[in-house]
């Protein structure tokens, strides 16, 4: 529903900081980086570990299972590429294991957003080069 | 030969006066909601204005905080295209309304330090501009749109999160879900500020609004609708601070008598509460300062302020602001609120009409406010028994403005 435009939607600016974790959805998996020394999860991603000051950092591969933390739906286009999507959801997913991710909730088939629905990842690729990490409801028919 | 030491005049000598920083002069420009106008004149016909309120000619001024973005918004070309002579003392803010209490206490203390003595603290923001850096083929790649971890307000364009209000709905909704809030109650917002707005000749929205009207205008970003965005217009702010020596010859100085600087962190998230629970944020209960840098500092308690002026680039900043700053409990905001008791007997909230209805200063206009409030040249609008005013920003950060001795 919202990958058919004719105008291409904005892209992520992949930055040497952030290169990982758009492979890693390439690829089909949500990978953040995680303290080596404390465990905390450095998001947003950081050289730093702003809980304990390390710098060693292990990329591991989450869940990809949530809850709706909150959501809005647009009925107004900002870009050109929305023209033809509105109303469209921007949900804000609370994963398992703690780190929130701003997405999009996909196959709700005429279901209302709730707080705290259980949601599970759905990766869809843009193109040859940009995955993006949706969010279907975890009871949904795939 | 003994090199003779130039004596320095009294003046020159007056560094760091023991009196409190001021602010001299306030001028907007006429507000308007043509679609394109030139910021730069805009700024001309405040700063005339404001130059004329605070009884100075344009080469007194010898400082300049500029709280704008490019093309325009240059500290090191608007000296040049305005033909200010004497700036010695310059600086640049990002345009983003949380800036602007500090923009002014930075003027303030600058000024207090002897590295000034009349600061010009200059904003503009026009429709062309958030035209083009909040709608459009160019917001994917605004700057604030593409950072890591998202814009200040989660801005995330590759999902269709764009614009600030985009955050504030989410913000909202949290809100609403934790402490039992519906859509309706949303309401008294936008009609509060209509309420002052009238008063205001200023004011670009000065219609009436009922529970109806409110409730079948269009959603923008739900549960947000038209009515709880600030108007877009075109707007332009100038204040000049002075060291207290400076302001005792001026014709109505109001002290800032009170500051705090804006809170920076993950507890922070900018249209919301502190642990509201979204972005990076914690999700958890949320106590306010038993008592406030800005008011102890004015020798004030959150009672002493009769006049309150918030930034709300969105409805829903008031109540956050209000429990960010302790002037109500966690998640009771928008139920004093709705229960009319600000609107009788005040703290009377954004008596211009708030961005929300005055038109989207970025919270400029409610310093104006704060100032005119204090003198007492609020006109129709004017409250009673005004000693103090406070202005708050959405960080945290506030002035205390009062009547200079």
């Amino acid at each position: 529903m919202l990958l058919d435009q004719e105008e291409q939607r904005p892209r992520p600016i992949v930055t040497m900081r952030n290169a990982r974790y758009w492979r890693g959805l390439k690829a089909h998996s949500l990978e953040l980086p995680q303290c080596a020394s404390c465990g905390e999860w450095v998001w947003p991603i950081s050289p730093v570990c702003p809980h304990c000051w390390s710098q060693e950092m292990m990329w591991k591969k989450l869940s990809g299972r949530g809850r709706v933390n909150t959501w809005t739906i647009y009925h107004q286009a900002f870009h050109p590429a929305f023209f033809r999507s509105i109303p469209y959801n921007v949900v804000e997913v609370e994963l398992d294991e703690g780190p929130r991710l701003i997405s999009n909730l996909i196959d709700l088939d005429g279901r209302k957003i709730e707080h705290g629905m259980p949601v599970e990842i759905a990766f869809e690729a843009v193109d040859s080069e940009l995955t993006l990490a949706l969010f279907r409801p975890a009871d949904a028919v795939k | 030969m003994k090199s003779q030491r130039k004596r320095r005049s009294p003046e020159q000598r007056a560094f760091g006066s023991s009196k409190p920083s001021a602010i001299i002069g306030v001028a907007q420009n006429d507000y308007s909601r043509v679609q394109q106008v030139d910021d730069l004149a805009q700024i001309f016909v405040a700063l005339q204005r404001a130059l004329d309120d605070a009884g100075l000619s344009k080469d007194d001024i010898d400082g300049l905080i500029v709280n704008m973005s490019p093309p325009d918004g240059l500290v090191d070309m608007l000296p040049i295209m305005l033909g200010l002579n004497n700036i010695n003392f310059s600086m640049q803010l990002w345009a983003h309304g949380r800036m602007n209490a500090t923009a002014c206490m930075v003027a303030a203390t600058a000024v207090k330090a002897g590295l000034a003595r009349r600061i010009l603290c200059v904003s503009a923001l026009t429709i062309g501009g958030f035209r083009t850096v909040y709608a459009g083929t160019n917001v994917g790649t605004n700057p604030e749109n593409t950072r890591e971890g998202g814009g200040t307000h989660l801005e995330s364009p590759h999902y269709g999160l764009l614009t600030p209000p985009g955050g504030a709905a989410l913000a909202t909704r949290k809100y609403m879900h934790r402490y039992g809030y519906k859509e309706e109650d949303l309401f008294c917002l936008t009609a509060s500020a209509r309420q002052w707005a009238k008063k205001n000749p200023n004011s670009v929205q000065r219609t009436d609004v009922d529970h109806t009207s409110y409730m079948s205008s269009r959603y923008v970003v739900e549960p947000m609708r038209l009515m709880d965005m600030a108007i877009l217009a075109n707007t332009a702010t100038c204040v000049i601070v002075a060291d207290g020596d400076c302001a005792a010859d001026t014709r109505h100085p109001i002290s800032i008598s009170g500051m705090q600087g804006g809170y920076a962190g993950r507890e922070a998230f900018i249209f919301g509460r502190g642990n509201l629970g979204i972005g990076y944020q914690p999700e958890s209960s949320y106590e306010a300062p038993k008592s406030l840098l800005a008011l102890d500092m004015a020798g004030l308690t959150r009672k002493d302020v009769r006049v309150l002026s918030i930034l709300n680039d969105v409805s829903t900043c008031v109540p956050f602001v209000l429990e960010d700053l302790g002037f109500c409990e966690e998640g009771e905001a928008l139920r004093w609120l709705n229960s009319g008791v600000a609107d009788r007997d005040g703290p009377f909230i954004n008596t211009h009409g708030g961005d929300l209805s005055e038109g989207m200063s970025a919270g400029w206009g409610g310093i104006v406010e704060a100032v005119r409030q204090v003198r007492g040249e609020a006109e129709e609008r004017q409250v009673k028994n005004v000693e103090a005013t406070m202005y708050c920003s959405l960080d945290r950060s506030a002035l205390v403005l009062m009547r200079s001795n």
